[in-house]
């Protein structure tokens, strides 16, 4: 009687972890039908029952106008959109994890920073338009992103952990000497200045497939890299000491995981500019959905993330049709509240 | 169910922390199958040792043997299913639940992308069952008292399936009743087989749970061996500086460590503190 009952238990106990991985399939198919919806609102609204025939039918047969502004237009944006979304929320849910502290993320760190001002030397600097420079601006962007997390790691860390008052005052200083750089070079080479502060404003406008070809192959690379990690991330957040005790060789995992993010983080800003706070809402309201795991964890903010992203780029669509407002104004109406909302209730447990 | 249990032998062994010498070619054996107290005032390189053992930190020279292989020649993953730590206190950075903090403790176990099996959630639970904490094991550790905490952190210890247990200042934050709970239990795993290094700063418990007293000062070990002939008054005042009067403890048996005021001379089993002025 008592052993039935223990393995019973086991038993329930293994099913129940196994069934947490249903929120990925709920998610996943959410976020489809988010891409299917999207596509179908902007200046021009499509027909759901369009998108639907566009995306089935086989071969692209029709060449009519809305056909054009879906495949050329609308399409490569959304998509677009859920590969920044997606990036920016594991890259803050990485960034949570090796900081041991919820508040982080790309851009309130000022990693995005370092991303837009690799970005901006390579596209300030880097000469003709080439397969060199196609992928030199995401390149350059993952380096910067690369180097400021490890900037604001050695900064602002007290022992393993980074607590909120310095994570956020380093972000500050970093954040700012990295526009005032970026301001810099704009002066010393006045050209085409518009359109690079309309990039660093953060927005998906005018993005077409290749946008999504520059930065696929670093986010592609990104995602498994990070979800390889995902266990050895539960290890640390116990902290340095105990992850060593539980056989994790704490130092590389940090080293590919601050790679992992800034790849993920760099590319993103690269195609898409500034968008702040994804990597702050996302990974925290799924946090407190299905907990800390990151194995779990990380494919869901990834999701979630895409879906956010997809959805503000949509308001910011329709808000001022047929005007578009960036969508890193819609991500910080709604980011930048919830960050002082976090602030204020963290404020004895997380300082 | 009977542990082989490891033996730690250090040799030589030279640390710094900082700028200073934390270690000083520190020459000791914990024995198979022991539990061995680490005693010394603060400073004196206890928690040094244990982070050495364990490789949190290389040491500047000297060597550490496990069963008289050089731990050099273990992965971490090896040394973690040979040796399991106990911290003063956890820390949580993230609200998950016990039973996924004690799962934690497969890790070692566990391949990059393999989960958790049944065989992995059944020494989880039986780490558990033995600590206390599976009645909560759906609660976030965030929540959970320091005592509880505590017990969750040696269950993941255990979970590791080790076969030493190297525990520093287990129960500094509990309060009394949490302290015997936890010593008894670590007692229990020794009993099973389990080597056990205990660095402790009470006295009197180390007199009642070791087998084997270790003297640390100053990065050195001053001596070692049975309580008997380590907790006397004459090494104590030479480690800590303090008189004290050693006597039979009436209940257990044990020796009795008594903190003297200054200018008492303790005179408990016939010796009186050597020195004193």
């Amino acid at each position: 009687m008592k052993a039935g009952e223990h393995v019973r238990e086991i038993e329930y106990a293994v099913a129940s972890r196994r069934r947490r991985y249903a929120p990925i399939l709920l998610l996943a198919v959410a976020l489809l039908a988010g891409l299917t919806i999207a596509s179908a609102f902007g200046a021009v609204n499509i027909p759901i029952r369009s998108v639907i025939r566009f995306l089935t039918e086989a071969p692209p047969a029709e060449a009519s106008t809305d056909a054009f502004i879906f495949w050329q237009v609308r399409l490569p944006r959304v998509v677009l959109g859920a590969l920044v979304g997606a990036s920016l929320a594991l890259a803050g849910v990485i960034l949570q994890g090796l900081f041991k502290n919820p508040m982080a993320e790309p851009y309130v760190v000022g990693v995005s920073f370092g991303g837009a001002l690799g970005a901006s030397i390579v596209i300030l600097f880097g000469g003709a338009a080439g397969y060199f420079r196609f992928f030199g601006v995401p390149g350059a962007a993952i380096a910067g992103a690369f180097a400021t997390t490890f900037l604001v790691y050695r900064i602002a860390r007290v022992g393993s952990r980074v607590p909120i008052s310095t994570l956020i005052l380093s972000g500050v200083a970093i954040s700012s000497f990295m526009s005032a750089v970026i301001s810099l070079m704009m002066a010393l080479k006045s050209t085409d200045l518009n359109n690079l502060i309309f990039w660093l404003m953060g927005g998906l406008s005018a993005r077409n497939w290749n946008h999504v070809l520059m930065v696929l192959p670093f986010m592609a690379a990104g995602f498994p890299l990070a979800m390889a990690y995902a266990r050895d991330l539960n290890a640390v957040s116990l902290g340095d000491e105990k992850a060593y005790q539980l056989g994790i060789d704490v130092e590389n995992t940090k080293r590919i995981l601050i790679a992992a993010s800034a790849m993920l983080a760099g590319a993103a800003v690269s195609v898409s500019g500034l968008i702040g706070f994804v990597g702050l809402i996302i990974p925290h309201v799924v946090r407190l959905i299905i907990g800390p795991d990151h194995r779990l964890l990380m494919p869901c903010s990834a999701l979630a993330g895409a879906l956010f992203l997809v959805f503000a780029d949509t308001l910011a669509r329709l808000i001022l049709v047929p005007q578009e407002l960036p969508v890193g104004i819609v991500t910080a109406l709604f980011g930048a509240p919830f960050f002082i909302y976090l602030l204020r209730s963290g404020k004895r447990s997380l300082a | 169910m009977m542990v082989d249990g490891l033996t730690l032998e250090v040799e030589r062994l030279s640390c710094d922390y900082g700028d200073r010498r934390a270690l000083d070619a520190i020459s000791v054996a914990f024995k198979k199958g022991l539990f061995t107290a680490i005693v010394g005032p603060n400073g004196s390189g206890k928690t040094t040792l244990l982070k050495a053992l364990t490789r949190v930190i290389t040491p500047l020279g000297g060597a550490i043997f496990l069963n008289g292989k050089d731990v050099v020649r273990f992965s971490r993953r090896e040394l973690a299913r040979l040796m399991a730590v106990v911290p003063q206190e956890a820390s949580h950075a993230f609200a998950f639940t016990a039973l996924e903090v004690v799962l934690m403790g497969r890790t070692p176990h566990l391949g990059r992308f393999e989960f958790e099996s049944a065989r992995d959630m059944e020494v989880a639970r039986d780490a558990m069952e033995r600590t206390n904490v599976w009645c909560f094991k759906d609660r976030p550790v965030t929540e959970l008292s320091g005592g509880e905490k505590q017990r969750v952190i040696i269950a993941q210890a255990l979970a590791q399936e080790p076969k030493a247990l190297l525990l520093d200042e287990p129960t500094l934050h509990l309060d009394l009743s949490h302290q015997l709970d936890l010593m008894n239990l670590f007692k229990r795993l020794n009993y099973e087989g389990l080597t056990v290094v205990a660095v402790l700063h009470d006295l009197n418990l180390a007199a009642y749970y070791a087998d084997v007293i270790a003297l640390v000062k100053e990065g050195r070990l001053i001596d070692a061996g049975v309580v008997e002939e380590t907790l006397t008054p004459l090494k104590i005042k030479e480690i800590f500086g303090a008189d004290v009067l050693v006597d039979e403890h009436p209940a257990t048996g044990r020796p009795h460590v008594t903190v003297l005021p200054l200018g008492v001379n303790g005179s408990g089993n016939g010796q009186s503190p050597g020195g004193a002025s």
